[in-house]
């Protein structure tokens, strides 16, 4: 399950749903991605996010089908927002669930990284200078 | 026709959503020649910006082969997450 919105999302719903999906689940590891106050030197008031659609939901699918097929994951739920955001906001959500822990934390780690590598998703920042297009960060 | 789509950055300098060209397609690299023709400095924008080249929703080169009815979209490397 994957999800691009402009709404807020709950953790404890989203951990809920997946648990309620296998009573093999042993273990999930989850990853908050949320906006903080300071980027790159720069006091940072607010941020907002613009994707390709279709696009974006197409490669959200494609890395939770590679974490559950590569990473043993027993199911891995990804929801990322658009728009614009407040600073302490959620930004994005992974829950990555499995037998054991270990297939749980990589899988997690894997979803994150290759949604920001491979996902056509951008964010502005906007700062007291004004407003920023983010290009790539770590 | 070939929808040409713009995003984020690129699609505040270049100060369009879209562009629907009418083509009957050929190479990317030929779209962003007539794209040119009537939109002066767009290859330089999208170089300044280090477009990357999407067709009909996957990642694609320059010398892609597009035809009539698809989709092209120049966008900026990634920062989700």
């Amino acid at each position: 399950m994957v999800r691009i919105q402009e709404k807020d999302f709950s953790v404890d719903e989203e951990i809920e749903r997946i648990k309620k999906g296998s009573k093999r689940i042993g273990g999930i590891a989850i990853f908050l991605g949320t906006a903080r106050d300071f980027s790159k030197g720069k006091d940072i008031s607010g941020l907002s996010f613009e994707h390709y659609p279709v696009m974006a939901e197409r490669k959200l699918n494609e890395i939770r089908e590679r974490a559950i097929k590569e990473f043993g994951a027993i199911e891995v739920s990804i929801v990322h927002r658009i728009g614009k955001i407040g600073i302490g906001e959620n930004i994005v959500l992974i829950v990555a669930a499995a037998e054991h822990r270990k297939e749980a934390f990589n899988a997690c780690e894997f979803s994150i990284d290759e949604l920001k590598r491979i996902t056509p998703i951008w964010k502005k920042e906007t700062a007291i200078g004004g407003e920023e297009w983010v290009e790539q960060h770590p | 026709m070939i929808k040409i789509r713009f995003f984020a950055g690129i699609k505040e300098r270049v100060g369009k959503e879209e562009v629907i060209l009418d083509s009957k397609g050929g190479s990317v690299a030929d779209i962003l020649k007539a794209l040119d023709k009537d939109n002066p400095m767009i290859s330089e924008i999208l170089l300044s910006l280090k477009a990357m080249i999407a067709v009909n929703h996957e990642m694609a080169g320059m010398r892609t082969l597009v035809k009539d009815g698809d989709e092209v979209a120049f966008i900026p490397p990634f920062s989700g997450g």
